[in-house]
């Protein structure tokens, strides 16, 4: 036997399913609708009802003077952190003054070029001792060569000593001749007496003139010498002085530039700190429509248990399944609100103890950095040590040209000697060779002869020793020579370059009195102003009752809906209630859907709500200043944000909230562990 | 920052360096061909500056003598002054670690100090090889 198929059972399956949903949906209305309260128990509810009406918009009226206080709050505090944001800018860019005049980074900056210039001085120092150096060892060549040449001038004495005996030998001899002969050798025995004494004594007078240079070289060299050693140990005194007080105003200035930097980053972290106090009392802009949805659920409340009043002789529905359901959706949604609000409170309190430690560690990082440099003054001693450096160089300068001018007479004296002396050996080989002349014509000048070419070969031997000694003075003049040359080259350079330093130590001190100036001018500027930032962040914290108020806030009102709840709750609550009452239950509970918060906020979000927007709280133009170290905070806070000072409109707060999650900046993100929720409200808009 | 080897460069004088009066010499010449070039005051004084720390360095680093050289560069209508020191003395390793500003004890002079007052600075530096330093400054200075 086959079945047969009906394609139409589905369809008519569905048509009666539908019919009996239809009819038991109208039953149970008709049914709800119309139970009655039973005669005594109506008035005891009805009366209940009237207290819970009352409750119920004195709530409201507290859940909204919650928003309107912590809407006020944030303004008054908006308006201090405007203030501290101002006085941070304010501070960073005096400590960006700070690090830029006392990092030295800068080209010529003060104490770099002074340290530079005293390496210069130092140069032009070593360079004298370089050039004493040369006059020392150039002496001591001078005195081997003087000794070589008193030598010499002894051996010279000795060569002319047997004219003597000669000259004897020829007047004796000359005696035995004819008279105009003994005549003409007695006159040449004279002549060569004369010229050998006039020897002797020119060159002694030289050797004495030379001798006496020679002392007066050696004096000025020993005194030059033991004025150098002092002079090197003074030196090295005052360059070690100078470099300890640069070394100490560099490190001076690097613990300030330092102190400015943590100033700096201290600053910066109490900018994120403003920013984090900012977002946590901006989570009253998420709140405030939760607590409107909440206000409007209790006025449907309220209209319900108000419908327990009977009209004429009508029963009144029993307003409790309802008020039941709604309260607990307004307890749950309650409790969502003031999670938030108990995170945000939160985050605000962790905010400001962060900001007051952070402020309070910033004004100890501004006193340590004044005292560090207004107790470092050294500039001044670092000059004094640059001036004391330059004078000793113009000393070395100065002994240089003393040491030229002791050397020009030796020099003369070089020249004189050996001139003379040739010039007298000269004459003695002339007399000789006169000599010789008249002793060849002389009747029996043979033995005349003999002594008179005995004459000539003294004389030989003496001009070739004079020679010798002419030779060795002209190697000491070229000597004495090469040293004035050089000394007065080093003199003409080391003058040059004195002036040259004097110039910049000049501008060495002019840069090193502004920076003297400059820095404490600038500590005080930033230990006063951080002061003052100190003093107002207590002010504004002062105003902050947002924690407090949201703690009592809530603690009032979960207990009211508990209470509620609890007073529906004995009862048939799970009574059918009418399908009007269901629907606004429903609609209840769709309020607090993410797509109908993202609807109502989209429609908050129009431009004529932006437009709307009052005065401006610039508080992210304030933070948007340049600071000394890059910090994406201001930058991404560079979009100002304007809302209206009295009262803030929950669509300006949204645009607000909307606008900076655009940019939200790293600082807030990394903060998203605490304020997760808040981020994901801030996400919907 | 590196000297630009595209540019003409036109040798004007070359210094031995093996005393501390050659420092001396070497900054006296190198100011006055400055001044010649009609380089600023300011400027004078970074090209002595300059010259003084780099052939400071070969008396006291080398451990030999070195040379100065100097010369005009021009790159168009651009005009400076070149210097370059060097020596084949010791030399030493990573000459760009030893650039960096926290490897020097000296308030930041020395080579590095050097660099900050020119506007082209190379230094090329091995051990044993010795050391070349090579600053430009132009004139209406970039720094």
């Amino acid at each position: 036997m086959s079945i047969r198929r009906n394609t139409n059972l589905g369809a008519q399956a569905e048509r009666v399913r539908q019919t009996t949903a239809a009819l038991l949906s109208r039953c149970w209305q008709w049914g709800a609708r119309r139970r009655p309260f039973s005669k005594g128990n109506q008035a005891a509810t009805t009366a209940a009802a009237d207290i819970w009406s009352t409750r119920l918009d004195e709530e409201k009226q507290a859940l909204l003077s919650l928003i309107h206080s912590m809407e006020t709050e944030f303004l008054a505090t908006g308006e201090g952190l405007v203030r501290l944001s101002r006085q941070l800018n304010g501070i960073q860019q005096v400590s960006q003054s700070l690090s830029e005049l006392t990092m030295g980074q800068a080209e010529d900056a003060a104490v770099q070029f002074a340290f530079q210039l005293l390496k210069k001085a130092e140069d032009l120092v070593l360079a004298s001792y370089d050039q004493y150096d040369y006059v020392f060892a150039s002496f001591a060549e001078l005195q081997q060569r003087l000794a070589q040449l008193a030598t010499q001038h002894n051996d010279l004495i000795r060569v002319l000593q047997p004219l003597q005996f000669i000259t004897t030998a020829l007047r004796i001899e000359a005696s035995r001749q004819p008279r105009e002969v003994q005549e003409v050798f007695v006159t040449l025995a004279t002549d060569l007496n004369q010229t050998v004494s006039e020897v002797r004594a020119t060159l002694e007078r030289q050797f004495d003139g030379l001798a006496e240079g020679e002392r007066i070289v050696q004096a000025l060299i020993a005194q030059i010498s033991a004025s150098i050693l002092e002079h090197r140990q003074e030196v090295t005194a005052a360059l070690g002085m100078s470099r300890d007080h640069l070394r100490a105003l560099g490190e001076a200035l690097a613990n300030s530039g330092a102190g400015a930097a943590d100033l700096s980053r201290l600053n910066q972290k109490i900018r994120r700190h403003i920013g984090g106090i900012v977002m946590a009392q901006q989570c009253q802009d998420i709140t405030r429509q939760k607590i409107d949805h909440v206000g409007e659920a209790m006025d449907e409340m309220r209209a319900h248990l108000d419908e327990t009043r009977p009209a004429g002789s009508a029963v009144a529905p029993d307003p409790r399944p309802f008020v039941f359901h709604a309260a607990q959706i307004q307890l749950q949604q309650i409790q969502s609100v003031f999670g938030e609000l108990n995170r945000a409170a939160d985050g605000l309190t962790s905010g400001i103890e962060s900001l007051r430690t952070d402020a309070g560690a910033a004004t100890e990082a501004a006193v340590k950095v004044g005292g560090t440099t207004l107790d470092a003054k050294v500039a001044s001693l670092c000059e004094a040590g640059i001036a004391g450096i330059l004078k000793i160089v113009e000393e070395a300068v100065q002994r240089i040209a003393e040491i030229l001018s002791a050397f020009a007479p030796l020099q003369a004296s070089f020249v004189n000697c050996t001139a003379k002396a040739t010039e007298l050996a000269g004459n003695v080989r002339h007399a000789a060779l006169n000599g010789q002349v008249f002793a060849i014509h002389a009747p029996h000048g043979a033995t005349l002869e003999v002594l008179a070419s005995r004459v000539s070969a003294v004389s030989d031997e003496a001009i070739a020793q004079v020679q010798q000694m002419g030779a060795a003075l002209n190697h000491t003049g070229e000597l004495v020579n090469n040293l004035q040359q050089r000394l007065t080259d080093f003199q003409q350079l080391g003058q040059a370059e004195q002036e040259v330093l004097s110039e910049e130590s000049t501008l060495s001190r002019k840069k090193l009195a502004e920076l003297e100036q400059s820095i404490p001018v600038l500590i005080q500027r930033i230990t006063a102003h951080q002061a003052d930032f100190a003093q107002s962040v207590e002010a504004v914290l002062a105003k902050v009752q947002f924690p407090v108020t949201v703690a009592e806030s809530r603690s009032r009102s979960l207990g009211f809906f508990n209470d509620l709840v609890a007073w529906c709750g004995p009862h048939d609550t799970d009574a059918p209630i009418d399908a009007e009452a269901s629907t606004k239950i429903e609609a209840l509970k769709a309020y607090y859907t993410m797509a109908s918060e993202r609807h109502a906020h989209t429609t908050a979000f129009q431009p004529a709500a932006v437009g709307a927007a009052g005065p401006a709280i610039a508080l992210f133009d304030e933070m948007s200043a340049p600071s000394p170290e890059p910090v994406a905070l201001p930058r991404e806070f560079s979009a100002p944000v304007e809302r209206s000072q009295v009262p803030v409109s929950p669509a300006d707060l949204v645009v607000e909230v909307s606008v900076h999650r655009t940019s939200t900046p790293e600082v807030f993100r990394e903060k998203s562990a605490a304020n997760a929720e808040m981020g994901e409200n801030v996400e919907l808009f | 920052m590196t000297t630009n080897t595209n540019v003409t460069w036109v040798e004007v004088v070359r210094l031995p360096i093996a005393k501390t009066q050659d420092v001396l010499l070497a900054r006296f010449v190198g100011r006055d061909e400055a001044t010649k070039m009609g380089f600023p005051p300011e400027i004078l004084t970074r090209v002595a500056t300059v010259i003084s720390e780099t052939t400071r360095n070969v008396i006291q680093h080398a451990g030999c003598a070195g040379e100065i050289q100097m010369g005009r560069i021009a790159d168009g209508d651009k005009h400076g002054l070149r210097v370059v020191v060097s020596d084949k003395g010791r030399g030493f390793e990573h000459p760009e670690r030893f650039m960096a500003d926290s490897k020097t004890d000296a308030l930041g002079a020395g080579l590095p100090g050097s660099r900050r007052l020119v506007d082209g600075f190379n230094v090329q530096s091995a051990p044993g090889t010795g050391t070349t330093v090579t600053m430009e400054i132009w004139e209406k200075a970039t720094t």
